[in-house]
This record gives structure tokens, sequence and C-alpha cells, in this order.
């Protein structure tokens, strides 16, 4: 379980430095007619409090990533499986609330963004499963 | 005790260590820690000015704006500017890069700022042009614009219907016959030749700048332009 959050972590994180580059490359400073991405993170709500939100989500998950290979260890401390508890429920709020811009707000939809809000869900997912378990038995 | 079932719980089982379980964070750790991840991001959204409308793009006070152009006529350098005003890349150029030029080349006499009609996203953008064009009747071309730009939110999403462009030149104070203006269309061949001269410029995305004769496609930034148009100040 703990690879698994690792490796989808890993996928957010090259998605999320993906999306950072973009963002600065300014490939998508350029409306060509297609396309839900130049629709996206041109809007104004590609930038929150001043910071864009791929950069928002490149922080978030280097210290998730970083956090997951550090479970890897045998030794994990358990502050470890509380932090990523928090900052995975705190990801998956935030790119519900992104995805709902999209949806009802923009109405475009940019595939790059949906496969970081389907890595948040996922670590959430299987960190919750994981550290809710002994509880069940 | 439930048997070990991870590799750590097992190697510390072997070594005689408490299971990983005593290792755990308890269910109320768990749970502030979750309850904090809602009240940050809560707070995150509310305080980032999620959803609100963007700045108007500010050129501040003695920048001469008549019908379509920013600045002097006798500038010696001209900026082109074809844009769309449901395009998000010509809302960033519009809010970011716009008033940095204005400020900076504009309001000294060197530069000029033309702006072009390329409404090629859809309906809305051709109804925003139609009533950028009623707005000029009244004198508030920019004032038009610079609304416009502050207010996008998706395409062809009703952000620029009639209705909503009407709402918006009664916030500029425009006069009742600015109504009868978008609902008669009669700015609507205007916006469609020039969309098409932009064609035939090789205009294809926007926003497209054309510096003098120097094209480049996208919202450039504040830092691309000075270097252009610097050079060019200093070649004369």
């Amino acid at each position: 379980m703990r690879r698994t959050v690792a490796v989808v972590s890993g996928i957010g994180l090259v998605i999320s430095a993906y999306l950072t580059w973009v963002h600065y490359s300014g490939d998508l400073a350029l409306c060509i007619g297609v396309g839900g991405c130049e629709i996206v993170q041109g809007s104004r709500f590609a930038v929150a409090g001043g910071v864009p939100v791929a950069v928002i989500g490149l922080g978030g998950y280097v210290l998730i990533f970083a956090i997951a290979v550090l479970r890897l260890r045998d030794e994990a401390p358990a502050w470890a499986d509380t932090a990523i508890f928090a900052l995975s429920l705190a990801a998956t709020l935030y790119v519900a609330y992104l995805t709902y811009i999209e949806l009802f707000v923009l109405g475009a939809v940019c595939p790059w963004c949906v496969g970081v809000a389907v890595c948040s869900v996922t670590v959430l997912a299987v960190v919750s499963l994981e550290l809710l378990r002994p509880w069940r038995t | 005790m439930s048997p070990p079932r991870t590799r750590a719980e097992r190697q510390r089982v072997r070594r005689g260590g408490a299971p990983a379980d005593a290792a755990r964070p308890s269910g109320r750790q768990l749970a502030i820690a979750g309850l904090t991840a809602v009240v940050a991001v809560v707070a995150f959204i509310a305080l980032s000015g999620g959803g609100s409308p963007s700045p108007l793009a500010s050129v501040g006070p003695g920048v001469r704006q008549s019908s379509h152009v920013r600045g002097l006529d006798t500038a010696p350098i001209t900026i082109e500017e074809w844009a769309d005003f449901q395009c998000p890349a010509c809302g960033m150029f519009a809010r970011a890069t716009e008033p940095q030029v204005v400020t900076t080349y504009v309001s000294r006499g060197q530069v000029r700022i033309v702006y072009r009609h390329f409404a090629f996203l859809g309906p809305e953008s051709q109804w925003a042009a139609e009533a950028s064009e009623c707005a000029d009747e009244e004198g508030k071309f920019w004032e038009f614009h610079d609304r416009l730009f502050a207010s996008q939110a998706g395409e062809n999403r009703g952000t620029f219907s009639k209705d909503n462009l009407k709402r918006i030149g009664d916030a500029l104070g425009l006069s009742p016959s600015f109504a009868a203006c978008v609902d008669s269309g009669r700015h609507a061949q205007r916006v469609r030749d020039e969309t098409q001269a932009g064609q035939r410029k090789d205009v294809r995305a926007t926003p497209t700048l054309f510096v003098q004769e120097q094209k480049l496609e996208g919202a450039a930034t504040f830092d691309q332009l000075k270097t252009i148009i610097d050079a060019l100040i200093a070649a004369r």
C-alpha cells in the first residue's frame, strides 16, 4: 500500500511539475480556439492569492511524495502517517474545488488537471484504507 | 493482537520491538489533522479571492485614449493587438502586461497601442466585440475593454450574453442607446470584416501583437516587449 502511495504521488508530482512548466513557459498564453487547458490555465482561477495554482500543486506534491518515500522505510515515524493523511485530504478538497470551477464556472476541463485530481483522490483513499484498517478489526 | 501484516511489522516483531500498530497515529490525531486540513483549505480558498472578479487594468491618468488607440498618434512605435474578448490569454495580456507598457512607454509618448478585433472563439466573442463598438460610440471603448477582460469566466457560457453586456454598459454609465445598439447588431459586419482582415494578415491565434512589423503570438510579457521596444527606440 505504501508503495502504491509513493508511485501515485510520484505521478502527481510529475504532472504538477509539467503544469508548472507550462504556466511559466507561456505555451498556454495563447488562444488557438481549441483545448480546455488554455481556458482553465489562462483563467483568473489559475492564480490564487498571487501564486499560480500549478505551483501550489507542485509544492503540495513535493511534500506528499517526500513523505510517501519516507514511509517506505521500515522505521518511518508516526507523524509521517498523520502528515500524508492531512496533506492528501487537503489536496483532495482543493482539487474538488478546482474541478467544480472547471465544470460549472468555466465549462472547460483540462485533462492534466484531472490527472492531478485522480492522483490526489487515490492517495487519500489508499492512505485512509491503510490507516483506518487496524481499527476495523 | 492481530498477526503482523506489513514488512515493518514483521521485522519489528522479529526484532522483539513493538508492533507497528503502536506507532500508528491515533484516531484522535488523524481527526485533528483532518480537521486542520479542511479548515486550511477552506480558509485559503476564501482568502485567496477565489471567484472574485479580476482587478481592472489601470492605465493611470493622463494617457490619451481615443477610438481603439491608447497613446498619441505621434508615438514612433505602434503595437497593434489582435484580440478576442473571450480569450483568457488576451485577458492576461490586458491585465498584466498592457498596464506596464502604458505606464512605461505610452504615457511618455513613445508607444501607442491599437486594438483590433479577432473575434473567433464563438458567438459571445462576436457580441462582446460589437458591444465594445457600441461603447466606442460614447467614447468608452477602453473602459468597456478593461471591464470585459476583468469579467472573463469561461467561453460562450453566458458571461458575454447580450443581456450581460448591457449590464456591463449600465455599470459603466453608458446611455440607454447603448442597449439598443447591442440589440441592433449594427456593428456586426465591421467586427466580421476586421476579423477577416486579421486572417489576411496571417493572424491565427490571440493575442497576436505586431510591434511595428515584428509579429508576436501569445500574451507577451512586459520584459519581452521591453526588449523589443528599447531596441526600436535605440535604433531611431
